[in-house]
């Protein structure tokens, strides 16, 4: 494989315990994600859509296989060096928003920066991490919502903070699990035209979804069945 | 950065946190108000009863006495460590005008220029308000014949309206044997009111009555000349030098008359040098010091287990913040952030609702003890009930200082606390599968 590939995912398995049946959701997964690419990855629900990009995004285990960033095996390194993996170079937008409800939306927006800092370096970094804030809340507008509770917001909007979250730290791996899935299609829309905005210039975005109208916009489509990837 | 944000955010937001920092608030409160209370107490109960008795004290506890007195207090003159020593006799007795019932009384007979600088007795007297305290009624011919009357000024303000300007004191002589001689109604002598003397011990105001020592000697017949035996007494209170160790000092003079008494071995006097003992201050007075520390050790129990029910709560509330913010730690550790990170806002919120309670409780409770005294006299009048009344505590002020050593010690126990409530459920948000959160909406 070409060492431009940004991630790998190499003969990924994983199993559920349901009870005392055993569910095996990934038979031996491999995945190779370009720099600069848009890959969609279709399937049923319950394939096993999310448990791949938990998996890939460090936020799960899996039960064999390995995860490389950047030809570099992740899956066995220290969780220090997996979190800040996660806070520097991937970035996660959900089905579900999965906004901080006791923050507005520039605080959420502004997390990644948050948590990469610390008390005594904040103060240094404030500056530019409100800039950067500012920049994404520009880019996805919702100025005028940029200090209003995130619980008062839309779905589109709560998808847009999401995305700009996913998106303010400059990541340089978005995943995307069913981003529109839970939006009217206009409000998909807006989240779709955004991720094709980031694509073109130059943001490598892997997103999961069931429906093949979206997968088209994608560069490129994987069919995850049966615990595979096929084309 | 982001914990201090979320700590103060919950804080804020959860509502529920608010009763954990009423908890150990009110908790705080009332420890530190009971607390400072009855350290007090028991502090100025101890005071009390050290300055009435002087350092140490050696006595028989029998009305008969013992012998030899001078001869020890001459012995115990020549040590560097004491200031002074001096004898008193005690003697049950009546005191009874023409006007009113006998009294029954315990007759103290003191060199009142020595006991005055053995004890703090010149500063209990306050009817009189005489700098040089003395025996002496206005009528210069009664010389060395006055009496000064024991009151117990929280519930006996009265009790002077009983006490005529004249007044006859009977007391019983009884013989190194144990047996009563002299006259059978006793020997009744006349004695003029010269002062009152309140040391704010009921037990010892309440029946206590001064005369001077010799008087008092010859009249319970103790002087030796009835029954040809040396001269009695009942105790000897000896007031050491500042900065005495007053223990160390108890034991060495225990010493001293162990080996004074070996001089006089012949039955008769032995008999009655055996049993005195020389004690200090609050050895003597245990009896009424005792239930005071008591009590505050019981007050200190209760309130740990107070401590451990404040826990508890808190634990509890957390455990739900904790349940109901799963998905808020999947979003975080999505973003990046260690587990560590994760526990420790928790365990930070545990120390803010600590901090925060602590310090309104410590206020609360500051102001209630500086106040108390106002405050008691409030309840007492609206609602008739006394939490430390007067009589039993001897006191006529509640404490109301607040130990600042104690306060300390109060706030940091209850962020401990606090913080401790907090820390399973940050431990147990740490290990939480996030993805699981995140999966569920
Ligand atoms: N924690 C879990 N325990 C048991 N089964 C699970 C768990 N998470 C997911 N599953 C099961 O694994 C399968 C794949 O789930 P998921 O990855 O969420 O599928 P998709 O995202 O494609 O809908 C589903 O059948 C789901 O029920
Ligand atoms: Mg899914």
């Amino acid at each position: 494989m070409s060492s431009n590939n940004i991630l790998q995912v190499r003969n990924i398995h994983k199993t559920y315990k349901i009870g005392r049946q055993d569910q095996h959701v990934l038979r031996g997964v491999d995945l190779a994600v370009s720099n600069g690419e848009f890959l969609a990855i279709m399937g049923s629900s319950g394939s096993g859509k999310s448990t791949l990009l938990h998996i890939a995004g460090l936020l799960d285990n899996c039960d064999k296989g390995s995860v490389l960033f950047d030809n570099k095996d992740v899956s066995k390194i220290s969780s220090a060096g997996q979190n800040r993996l996660r806070n520097k170079q991937i970035g996660f937008v959900f089905q579900f928003y999965h906004l901080l409800p006791e923050l507005n939306v520039r605080e959420n927006i502004m997390l990644p920066l948050m948590v990469g800092s610390s008390i005594f370096s904040w103060p240094g970094k404030k500056t530019k991490a409100l800039k950067l804030a500012n920049e994404m809340i520009e880019a996805v507008d919702l100025v005028a919502q940029a200090t209003q509770k995130v619980t008062t917001l839309s779905g589109g909007q709560r998808q847009r903070t999401a995305l700009a979250r996913a998106l303010v730290h400059k990541p340089r791996l978005l995943l995307a699990d069913e981003p529109t899935g839970n939006l009217d299609s206009e409000a998909g829309k807006g989240i779709l035209d955004l991720l094709k905005q980031y694509n073109h210039m130059g943001q490598t975005i892997v997103m999961v979804t069931h429906d093949p109208a979206i997968a088209a916009m994608a560069d490129r489509t994987l069919h995850l069945r049966d615990g595979k990837l096929v084309k | 950065m982001f914990k201090y944000l979320l700590i103060w955010r919950y804080f804020i937001r959860k509502k529920v946190a608010w009763t954990a920092v009423g908890a150990v608030a009110l908790l705080v409160m009332l420890t530190l108000v009971v607390l400072s209370v009855m350290s007090g107490l028991v502090s100025e109960t101890k005071e009390k009863n050290h300055r009435w008795v002087s350092d140490i004290i050696i006595s028989r506890d029998s009305q008969v006495g013992f012998p030899f007195y001078q001869e020890f207090i001459d012995q115990l003159h020549e040590m560097p460590e004491v200031q002074i020593a001096t004898p008193t006799i005690k003697s049950f007795g009546l005191l009874e005008s023409s006007f009113a019932e006998p009294m029954p009384k315990t007759i103290v007979g003191i060199k009142i220029d020595e006991y005055c600088k053995a004890t703090n007795f010149a500063e209990t007297l306050y009817y009189k308000d005489q700098k040089q305290p003395n025996f002496d009624p206005e009528d210069k011919q009664y010389k060395d014949r006055g009496f000064i009357f024991g009151i117990y000024r929280s519930y006996q303000k009265d009790a002077w309206q009983y006490v005529a300007n004249e007044m006859d004191i009977t007391v019983f002589g009884i013989s190194y044997r144990g047996v009563l001689i002299g006259s059978e109604a006793g020997q009744k002598q006349r004695y003029w009111y010269v002062d009152n003397a309140a040391s704010g011990l009921p037990d010892i105001d309440e029946s206590y009555v001064y005369i001077d020592f010799d008087m008092l000697q010859k009249l319970a017949l103790m002087d030796g000349t009835m029954d040809n035996f040396p001269a009695r007494v009942n105790e000897i209170r000896v007031k050491l030098a500042d900065n005495v160790n007053i223990v160390a000092t108890q034991k060495i003079i225990n010493e001293k008359w162990q080996a004074f008494k070996q001089n006089y071995t012949a039955k008769k006097y032995a008999l009655l040098l055996d049993d005195v003992t020389v004690s200090h201050w609050s050895k003597s007075r245990q009896a009424f010091i005792a239930p005071l520390e008591k009590e505050r050790t019981i007050m200190v129990l209760v309130f740990t287990m107070m401590a451990f029910v404040a826990a508890f709560i808190i634990f509890t509330i957390f455990y739900m913040i904790v349940s109901e913010k799963v998905k808020d730690l999947g979003i975080i550790k999505s973003s990046g952030a260690s587990s560590a990170d994760l526990a420790s806002v928790f365990i930070g919120f545990g120390l803010l609702v600590g901090l925060a309670g602590s310090v309104l409780g410590s206020s609360a409770g500051y102001l209630i003890v500086t106040n108390v005294n106002a405050i008691q006299e409030i309840v007492k009048t609206k609602f008739k009930f006394e939490l430390w009344p007067e009589d039993v505590y001897a006191i006529s002020r509640i404490p109301d200082v607040v130990d600042a050593n104690q306060m300390a010690f109060i706030v940091i126990i209850a962020i401990i606390v606090s913080a401790s409530g907090a820390l399973v459920p940050a431990i147990r948000a740490s290990r939480l599968s996030v993805v699981q959160s995140l999966r569920v909406d």
